[in-house]
């Protein structure tokens, strides 16, 4: 899980706003059109974007999907506080300064094992851009297994389908809390059943996690207590995005076993399941 | 009238030492120079001014760390480094390579911490000055040590006779008189002081009822510090003799322009570096551009020249 070396020096580049749609309730996709960042961007990787000139700090977003040959990248986002506000309410042509792309990626897995991607919420969007990645074979040989998506939310309105996937190639499938849609449980609940119905082989499997805390702290949990490699893509506030304010640990351990912080900037925010301490 | 094209000069000298430009990174706000380095080309920062080192290893507060507030940020990171071998093992190579000055900030629970830090420094090339942390809010002791007259002043001559690198005491604003605080260093040895590290806040989450920062308490930085940390320069400035860098809220080349007029001989650019990485820079050109309006050749021609 290294970091891809910076190609050179780096800068602060313009993304222009293409488009604002939205996919559920106060949920927005936007595209931007920023040629270097769409080219460079790898699954996993995020963007850090000030959302108008009156906030002080920028905003982490995951990287949803790319087109390089139009130069675009997607983000996708629930509207929830004052910088979230401010980016959704600027028109599209709007210039925002943006870093990026920033972070490590996920890990691309060896060809015989089944790649399962467990989402929670909006925890699917590097997880759709992974699952674009393992589909058109840039991180994966063709003969591999097809990769499976497992989808988690609340509640059948508030799912969200992964923007531009084919169903054919992917397996997706889906759990609600509330059994609206799929699944009656958790993503982690669904993806257990899925191993005691020997859907699943722990030894032929990878797992790949994005969501809430404690989605992703059970889902460590299960894969520990199965022996499937698990990596988990982590949300934090990040002030600076690129590893000098130190403020958005994680609780984890190092390659010794020591008990660290990590920053999920920049030594993230794709990590080892089991360096993190939930 | 059109004004003509001056050639204005950015140097600046500090207890001997030159530096390309007045603007530097303030501690904590650069880690230790792997980072900023990828954003901006050293050449052009005055000092790249370390995160505070110290002697064991300190894992830092839990997360969340930081919160953005009206105008400014609280932070309570609680000094996560790696401690002193580590520092100079892992880090300083590379800092002694980089093509600027290097200013290393030191933080000990005590003064007989801050000797030995500055005494395993010594033996190390590399280093153009050292910055004492008096000043912490986000651990135990730090501002009830440095906001002692006293102690400031014992804690600075102990390590005035450690080393022969040059010092700079970074002085807090959470008390009722820096300037004391400033003149007890410049008795004692300093050779500058720093002024302003953080002010303690706190900020709290209505609805859950819990403070939003694991710490509990942290300190305030960003433009919102910026009238404290000029009234507090200007004090200082008038209350000793030695050099005085500003810091607290500089965002722009006319922030850093007035902490000189209030007497700064140089200023450090801390949480604008957050919002751009290559802010240092940034308020360097434009200090430029600044001083090309208004006709000024020689950047220490601003210092002190406030009228009353």
């Amino acid at each position: 899980m290294k970091q891809p070396a910076p190609a050179g020096k780096l800068r602060a580049r313009t993304a222009t706003l293409v488009s604002t749609r939205q996919v559920g309730p106060n949920i927005l996709q936007q595209r931007f059109a920023e040629p270097v960042i769409a080219r460079r961007t790898q699954a996993g990787q995020f963007v850090h974007l000030l959302p108008g000139p009156d906030l002080l700090f920028r905003r982490a977003f995951s990287v949803y999907a790319t087109d390089p040959k139009q130069g675009t990248f997607d983000i996708l986002y629930q509207v929830l506080g004052k910088g979230t506000g401010a980016l959704a309410r600027q028109p599209a042509g709007t210039a925002i300064d943006a870093l990026g792309p920033l972070g490590n990626r996920f890990t691309p897995l060896p060809a015989d094992c089944t790649p399962i991607l467990v989402a929670g919420g909006l925890g699917m969007a590097p997880l759709r851009l992974f699952a674009e990645e393992l589909l058109s074979g840039t991180s994966r040989r063709q003969e591999s297994p097809r990769p499976i998506m497992l989808l988690g939310n609340r509640r059948k309105s508030q799912a969200v389908v992964p923007f531009g996937l084919s169903s054919k190639t992917l397996d997706v499938r889906w759990a609600t809390d509330d059994g609206s849609r799929g699944f009656r449980g958790t993503v982690v609940d669904l993806l257990s059943a899925m191993i005691v119905a020997g859907d699943v082989t722990p030894g032929k499997a990878h797992v790949y996690g994005c969501g809430p805390e404690p989605m992703l702290a059970a889902l460590a949990v299960l894969c520990a207590n199965q022996r499937i490699p698990c990596e988990l893509s982590l949300e934090r506030s990040m002030p600076c995005g690129f590893g000098v304010c130190m403020g958005c640990v994680v609780r984890g351990r190092d390659t010794s076993g020591y008990e660290t912080y990590h920053r999920v900037c920049r030594d993230g925010p794709v990590f080892n399941a089991a360096s993190i301490a939930f | 009238m059109p004004k003509s094209t001056i050639k204005t000069d950015l140097t600046i000298t500090i207890a001997g030492v030159e530096f390309a430009t007045p603007v530097w990174t303030a501690s904590g706000t650069a880690g230790v120079g792997e980072e900023i380095e990828s954003w901006c080309d050293p050449k052009r920062l005055g000092a790249m001014v370390t995160k505070s080192v110290s002697l064991q290893p300190r894992p830092g507060h839990p997360y969340p760390r930081t919160v953005e507030t009206t105008g400014g940020m609280l932070n309570a990171i609680g000094l996560q480094n790696k401690g002193i071998e580590a520092f100079i093992t892992d880090e300083l190579p590379r800092l002694r390579r980089m093509p600027t000055r290097v200013v290393v900030n030191i933080v000990g629970d005590d003064q007989d911490e801050y000797v030995q830090l500055a005494k395993r420094l010594s033996d190390e090339a590399g280093i153009d000055l050292l910055e004492l942390n008096l000043s912490c809010p986000n651990v135990a002791r730090g501002i009830d040590q440095g906001s002692d007259p006293m102690w400031v002043g014992e804690c600075t001559a102990k390590v005035r006779a450690a080393t022969r690198i040059p010092l700079i005491v970074k002085l807090t604003p959470n008390t009722n008189d820096i300037a004391s605080l400033a003149r007890a260093a410049a008795d004692h040895g300093a050779d500058a002081i720093s002024a302003i590290n953080t002010l303690v806040g706190m900020a709290v989450n209505h609805n859950t009822f819990k403070p939003r920062l694991a710490n509990v308490t942290g300190g305030l930085s960003g433009p919102a510090i910026k009238p404290v940390a000029l009234a507090a320069v200007y004090k200082i400035a008038r209350a000793v003799k030695i050099p005085v860098i500003g810091i607290g809220g500089i965002m722009s080349g006319t922030d850093a322009a007035e902490f000189l007029l209030v007497g700064a001989q140089a200023v450090q650019v801390g949480t604008a570096t957050f919002r751009h990485p290559d802010a240092a820079i940034r308020v360097a050109e434009e200090l430029r551009d600044y001083m090309q309006e208004h006709q000024i050749a020689r950047v220490g021609d601003l210092v002190g020249r406030l009228t009353l």
